[in-house]
This record gives C-alpha cells, sequence and structure tokens, in this order.
C-alpha cells in the first residue's frame, strides 16, 4: 500500500489486464468483477490519482481502479476491502476542487461513471432516480421535455456526476434562489465500508422518521458510504427567463449593491459579482472592449411579473451608484452578456503564464458580511502586494478567490499561504464557513476545528469510527490529523 | 400579422432496428418519434417575434397521424398560439408522401389562414427532401429564401432582412418582401425549453384537425410521379485496427501505423 504523497512503483508488465490484475496486490478483484472492470495499468491508475485540486506532488495512484456497474458490485468490493484493510476511495468525473477523490493511501479507487443510467424520471411527482455516475446536465436533460429541471447544479454541472455532487454538498449559481443539492435529494442508496446496502430518506417530501441519514451522507465525501442511486427533486422550468449585467465604478458599490437586493428580496435567480481584477483577466482573455470594473451578473426567473422585479432591481442598483444596467431581450444576448462569468476559470488560468493560482477559495459569509469581506481581501491583496481576483455567487455571501503567485518564489508562495489562511479565519469569525460548495477534502482540513469546535469535530470522528471503524472509505479526508497522516481509526489524542 | 410554421413528427430509428429485405419501412416497433430538430428552430423564431412584435398570431401546421399531437403540443407549450393537424383515410393508405403532395396540402391551408410569412424548417431529418417549403412559396406564388440562419424582419415596411448560409461560410444577406417562404436552418437561434406552465397551458390550446375534404382538397393530391422502389442499410466499411501484446508492443505498434499513415514521421 503507497502511503500519502508517494507513488506507488509503475507495473507495466506483460499479459492480459486480468492476468496482472491476478499476479498484483488484489488478485480477489477479478472474481468480483468483470474482464476490463478492473485495471492495475499504470495509465488507468495515473488518471484516478488526483483530481482539479491535486497538485502533481499530491498526487496518489491507487494501487489498482474498479468499475463497478451495480449497488451489489460496489457492496462486493468494499466488503472484501475492508476484511482485508484496504482504503477505498470513490472517484467519479474528478472535477473537485480540494482533493476529495485523491486516494491518498493508496489502495482501490471505485470509478462509478459506469453507473450513469437516469432510472424513472416520475414528472407528476416532481422526480427522478438516476445512478451516482450521471452527469448533472444529462439529468437535467432528461427531464427538460416534462418542463422541469434540477435547479442546483453546480457550475461544473455538464462535466461533474449527481454523485459527486452529493459527496460535496455542490451547489452553483442559482442556489442563491434554488438552494444547495442537499435540498434537493430526496432518498439515495448507499453502501456503507463493510458492504451493507442501506437506502436513507424517503420519496415524501417530508418525513420525521428516525435519524436523517440521507443528510449525513451528502457532504460526507465518501467517508461514510458510496452513494448509488439517488431520488431527486425537480422544479418546474420558469415561464419566464431574462438575464443581464450591471457595470460598477467601485467593488464597493457592487458588493453593497448585491447585498441590498438580496436583504430587500429581489427574486433573483442568479447574482455573480466579478472584482475589477478579475473582470481585467476575462477582458484580456476574451478580448471584449468591455471597462476592467467591477461587474454583477444577473438572471430573474419567474412565471409572471418578471419585468417589475427586474426594474425593483435596477432601482436598487441605482441607489448604488450603477454605471450601466443592462438586460438582454432573448437567450442568446443574455449568453453574451454572461460570457465573461461564463469563461472565467480559463481566463484566470491563462492570465499570466508565470503565476499559479495557489488554492481555489471558498468561503461563505452571512449576507450582511459579504461586502466587507470583498473589501478584505482586496485590502489584503494590496498588503501583501498579491493579485487576488475575486468572484463568485455573491448572492449566498459565497466569495471565490485565487490568490496568484509566482510558483518558483518560496517567499511568494508563503505570502499567498498567509493571505489565504486570514481569509478563511476572518470568515470563520464572522460566522461563516471555510467551504461553500467545494468540500473539506485535503485543502481545508487545518480549518475545520476552527470552524466547528473540538468537540463536534470528535463527533464527527465517532460518527465516522462507528460507520467505517476501519477507516477503508476515503481515508486522509476532513480530519485534520490525517494531514499528519493519521488514520481516524485511532483517538486523534493519541501519539500513535 | 400572422405567422405560420410548418411542423413535422420525424421518426428516428433504435440503434438496433432491423431492415428485412424487400421493406420498405422500417417497422413501427424500432421507431422513436420527435418534433423535426430544424422546426424546433422555425417555431421559436416564430415565438420570438410575436414576442417582440403586439397583435401577432403563431399559428403551426403539420400533416399528421393523431399521434403526431403529443408532438405538436410541445410547439404550443413553447409559445404558439393554435395549430392546425390534417389527416385523412387517403393519407393514411399513402406509403410515400412527396414534397409536391405536401406542398399541395399546405398550400390549401395557406389559402385558409392567409399568413404573412410562412416558417418552415430547412429539411426534415427522417426523409431529407429539403424541399417543402420551397414547393410551396413557388406554388402559392410567395417570395421565399432558403437555409435563413439570422432573420430581422421590418413588420411596417413589409420586408424580411434575411442571412443565408451559404457553401464554404459565406453568408449572403438577402431582402426579401412579405408575404414569404423562409425556410429556417438550426442555430438561427436558441430554442426555449417549454416552461412547466406552458406545457400545462398547451393541454387546453386547440389543434384543429382538417381531412382533405376541409381543405377542398381530394385524395388525388396524394398522386406522385415518384415511387419508393426499395430501402436497406448501406454496408459499413470500419478500419478499426485492434493492437494486441503488452503495453510496449502495442505502442510500438500504434507508432508505426502512424507512421504509415504519415501522421508522424519516421
Amino acid at each position: 500500500m503507497a502511503s500519502e504523497g508517494e507513488h506507488a512503483s509503475d507495473d507495466d508488465r506483460d499479459g492480459t489486464s486480468d492476468e496482472r490484475v491476478a499476479e498484483g496486490e488484489y488478485p480477489f478483484l477479478v472474481d468480483l468483477l468483470d474482464s476490463g472492470r478492473v485495471s492495475v495499468g499504470s495509465s488507468d491508475r495515473e488518471n484516478h490519482a488526483g483530481d482539479w485540486g491535486t497538485p502533481d506532488d499530491r498526487k496518489v495512484r491507487p494501487d489498482a481502479v474498479v468499475w463497478p456497474e451495480s449497488a451489489a458490485e460496489v457492496s462486493g468490493v468494499l466488503e472484501a476491502a475492508n476484511e482485508r484493510g484496504i482504503p477505498v476511495t470513490p472517484y467519479a468525473a474528478g472535477t473537485g476542487l480540494e482533493g476529495n477523490a485523491t486516494p491518498a493511501y493508496g489502495g482501490i479507487s471505485m470509478d462509478l461513471t459506469r453507473m450513469d443510467a437516469i432510472l424513472d424520471v416520475r414528472p407528476d411527482d416532481f422526480q427522478v432516480d438516476v445512478e451516482a455516475g450521471a452527469i448533472g446536465s444529462t439529468v437535467d436533460e432528461a427531464v427538460s421535455s416534462d418542463g422541469l429541471t434540477f435547479p442546483p447544479l453546480p457550475s461544473s454541472g455538464d462535466i461533474s456526476t449527481i454523485g459527486g455532487m452529493i459527496a460535496t454538498d455542490a451547489s452553483g449559481m442559482q442556489t442563491v434562489r434554488y438552494g444547495e443539492v442537499r435540498d434537493w435529494v430526496l432518498e439515495l442508496e448507499a453502501v456503507l465500508a463493510d458492504g451493507t446496502v442501506i437506502t436513507a430518506g424517503s420519496k415524501a417530501v417530508k418525513t420525521s422518521s428516525g435519524y436523517n441519514l440521507k443528510d449525513l451522507l451528502v457532504g460526507s465525501e465518501g467517508t461514510l458510504g458510496v452513494v448509488t442511486r439517488a431520488t431527486l427533486r425537480l422544479a418546474g422550468r420558469p415561464e419566464q427567463i431574462r438575464g443581464g449585467r450591471a457595470i460598477f465604478e467601485t467593488l464597493d458599490d457592487a458588493a453593497a449593491a448585491v447585498f441590498d437586493a438580496v436583504r430587500s428580496g429581489v427574486d433573483v435567480a442568479r447574482i455573480e459579482l466579478l472584482d475589477d481584477t478579475t473582470v481585467a483577466m476575462a477582458n484580456a482573455y476574451l478580448d471584449t472592449g468591455l471597462p476592467d470594473a467591477p461587474m454583477v451578473f444577473l438572471e430573474f426567473h419567474a412565471n409572471h411579473g418578471i419585468d417589475e422585479e427586474i426594474d425593483f432591481c435596477r432601482g436598487i442598483f441605482e441607489a448604488h451608484d450603477v454605471a450601466e444596467f443592462e438586460m438582454a431581450a432573448e437567450e442568446a444576448e443574455m449568453a453574451k452578456l454572461w460570457q465573461a462569468r461564463r469563461e472565467l476559470a480559463y481566463a484566470v488560468e491563462s492570465y499570466d503564464p508565470d503565476l499559479v493560482s495557489l488554492h481555489p477559495g471558498d468561503v461563505t459569509v452571512p449576507i450582511s458580511k459579504y461586502p466587507e469581506m470583498v473589501r478584505y481581501i482586496k485590502e489584503l491583496s494590496a498588503e501583501y502586494d498579491l493579485l487576488a481576483p475575486c468572484f463568485g455567487h455573491a448572492g449566498d455571501g459565497n466569495v471565490h478567490y485565487s490568490v496568484m503567485v509566482d510558483p518558483e518564489s518560496d517567499a511568494e508562495r508563503e505570502r499567498g499561504e498567509e493571505v489565504y489562511r486570514e481569509i478563511v479565519e476572518r470568515a470563520i469569525e464572522w460566522g461563516g464557513t471555510a467551504t461553500g460548495e467545494h468540500g473539506i477534502g485535503q485543502g481545508k482540513r487545518e480549518y475545520l476545528e476552527a470552524e466547528h469546535g473540538p468537540e463536534s469535530v470528535e463527533t464527527m470522528r465517532t460518527i465516522k469510527r462507528a460507520l467505517d471503524p476501519n477507516d477503508t472509505l476515503n481515508p486522509g479526508k476532513i480530519f485534520p490529523e490525517t494531514a499528519e497522516g493519521k488514520r481516524v481509526t485511532v483517538p486523534a489524542t493519541s501519539d500513535d | 400579422m400572422k405567422i405560420l410554421v410548418t411542423v413535422k413528427e420525424v421518426a428516428e430509428a433504435a440503434d438496433d432496428f432491423e431492415l428485412p429485405d424487400g421493406a420498405l419501412d422500417i417497422d413501427e416497433r424500432y421507431l422513436e418519434y420527435d418534433l423535426n430538430e430544424w422546426d424546433e428552430y422555425g417555431v421559436e423564431e416564430g415565438v420570438q417575434i410575436a414576442e417582440e412584435n403586439e397583435d401577432t398570431e403563431v399559428v403551426s401546421v403539420t400533416i399528421g397521424p393523431e399521434r403526431s399531437e403529443e408532438t405538436i403540443r410541445m410547439a404550443l407549450a413553447k409559445g404558439v398560439d393554435r395549430a392546425i393537424r390534417i389527416w385523412d383515410d387517403a393519407l393514411e393508405d399513402v406509403a410515400f408522401l412527396d414534397v409536391e403532395a405536401r406542398a399541395r396540402i399546405l398550400a390549401a391551408v395557406v389559402a385558409e389562414e392567409d399568413p404573412d410569412l410562412v416558417l418552415t424548417g430547412v429539411q426534415a431529418n427522417d426523409d431529407g427532401f429539403g424541399a417543402t417549403g420551397i414547393a410551396l412559396a413557388d406554388r402559392i406564388d410567395f417570395e421565399w429564401a432558403a437555409v435563413v440562419n439570422h432573420l430581422d424582419l421590418d413588420v411596417e415596411g413589409g420586408l424580411a432582412h434575411v442571412h443565408r448560409e451559404l457553401e464554404g461560410g459565406v453568408e449572403e444577406l438577402t431582402d426579401v418582401e412579405l408575404p414569404a417562404v423562409l425556410s429556417i436552418q438550426t442555430g438561427i437561434n436558441e430554442p426555449r425549453y417549454a416552461s412547466l406552465r406552458g406545457i400545462r397551458q398547451a393541454q387546453s390550446k386547440e389543434i384543429v384537425p382538417y381531412e382533405l375534404a376541409d381543405l377542398d382538397l381530394d385524395a388525388d393530391v396524394t398522386d406522385s410521379p415518384l415511387s419508393l422502389t426499395s430501402m436497406y442499410e448501406p454496408e459499413t466499411e470500419s478500419s478499426a485496427t485492434v493492437f494486441e501484446g503488452s503495453p510496449e508492443e502495442e505502442a510500438d505498434q500504434l507508432g508505426e501505423l502512424l507512421g504509415e499513415m504519415g501522421v508522424v514521421e519516421g
């Protein structure tokens, strides 16, 4: 078994794939899965060594990759691995940003992407049953002809899976109106570490029955169980959708306008803010010819009266000296206005080849603290003389930010880490969270206790140990001691 | 202003369909029905024009059996005001309804409805004749433009400024006087999803069933100089090469093949 940070050795041997598995460390896998659905090949292992948020030097190749096609197969692999003390890390599209799917202790990477069926659409109940590996936008498309939609999709919804979204309790641009993924999950089928298959929740829209295991599994990052199937709640597609963009002269005005709109109850479906640094990056990338000024991107959903809602919002923005407030008449124009927001990830990445983004920031604060949070990030950026583009789902109080540093300069990296840390600590101090939608994974373990307190984290450990006493499922995540290579099986106070 | 949008329910064959020797059509059990893709863009364009211009009515017309009402309701759900469906025992018996026959039937609907603008899809993705719109324009003596990928309508001036997509990435800008028939290319707009309320409201919108006699047409309207003689699945060629051996051996073989094909030098 590989230890964290260490690459397992290559094993490019002769023979068929099955023969190589049979000769490898986990020969039992050949009996559990059909040929072609278990691999010890180096490229399969490399492809499962990390996710988007895993820097190259933190990637860990699993010793084997499996592609189960049913809950029974997931159960078979987990039972066998658990008996043998082999770690199993669930894997899906690999779009996580905190190393959530990195097999930190090697073992088996369990790839759920072949379980991607849309099982049953029940438009009369506003429900759909899907397997965990179904891609978000595929689910959304499958229910569209019934006038329905799955509204909490993250920005990565057309390349990420429902299972991954449930594991991190993802959310997206429409969360300000519709809530996060958790709010749209009714029932789950999941496989526990010892192979037990459970269902949690119910197909009723409300229930007071027993412990809420469903919400315990949502956001547990694959450390308590492997989600194999979900019943999702759906929303009706609105009659009216209008989108637009507002440009401000100062970031303070833009942030204050967003806060004022939310506090005043403007019924907005998306409200995204980009600071001037981010807009400059988007303008450079897209050659838009727009001013490098703070922008707010808006979308409204309604079944009637959308123009009144837009006028209400416009009035509030005008009170904050909006320089330009433009609403699109049709979808193509809306897409054009929103382009800068949509292409952002690429724009930030390609802005300066000599700079890299340290960590994807994801702090979320109560909305009243949002303007101060944005200002604080900009002040730190100036104080430490580092670029820190700021953007995100403003209406939720969720700020995404990058701290851009020269990867060759240790001093700059250190300053960047300091900026990053101060931002997270301030968010927690103001009653917020280190992560609004990406999860703790490996990247934010050190903030767990500061956010929840040692007693709460110890309660989390108690749950983890009860459900997964051997620390089989996705070890090396969430809990702070795992950053030092410790396992959750032993008490945190132990010196072992 | 009145806009008539012609729509067609088209069949798509499942991946595993079978076509026995001598069969002239794919058996019903392999078929799935949907609204023709090009017509979705026609519907969206019509609805957008109606949203931008007051007192504009959008009417969709289709030739098809009762089953096709399900598909047409999607057009109504997206904002079409009412629909006309033409079907007749005489049509039931016709194995193959050609362009000319369709144009004759649709011309009778135009005579009845008197639209200012007719939008058709460039083609249907089942039989792909790509001529119904233009044949209709000829028959009703309307101006026409084909493969329209941008439309700017001057309602007051009775003029359609259109962009037409030509081969080789060239676009032609043409002004077409109304009344006119425009065949709509995919990509001219982004067809909306029907809203939940729209779908419910479409249940109570009118789909008027017409028989040929209601349009003063005889059964011989379906007569065609064309006849379908056979249908078969063409042989497909596969040029897949499967490499076998250890990863090194497979890589060597791939390298050799790429060299032979001139993809890489060496």
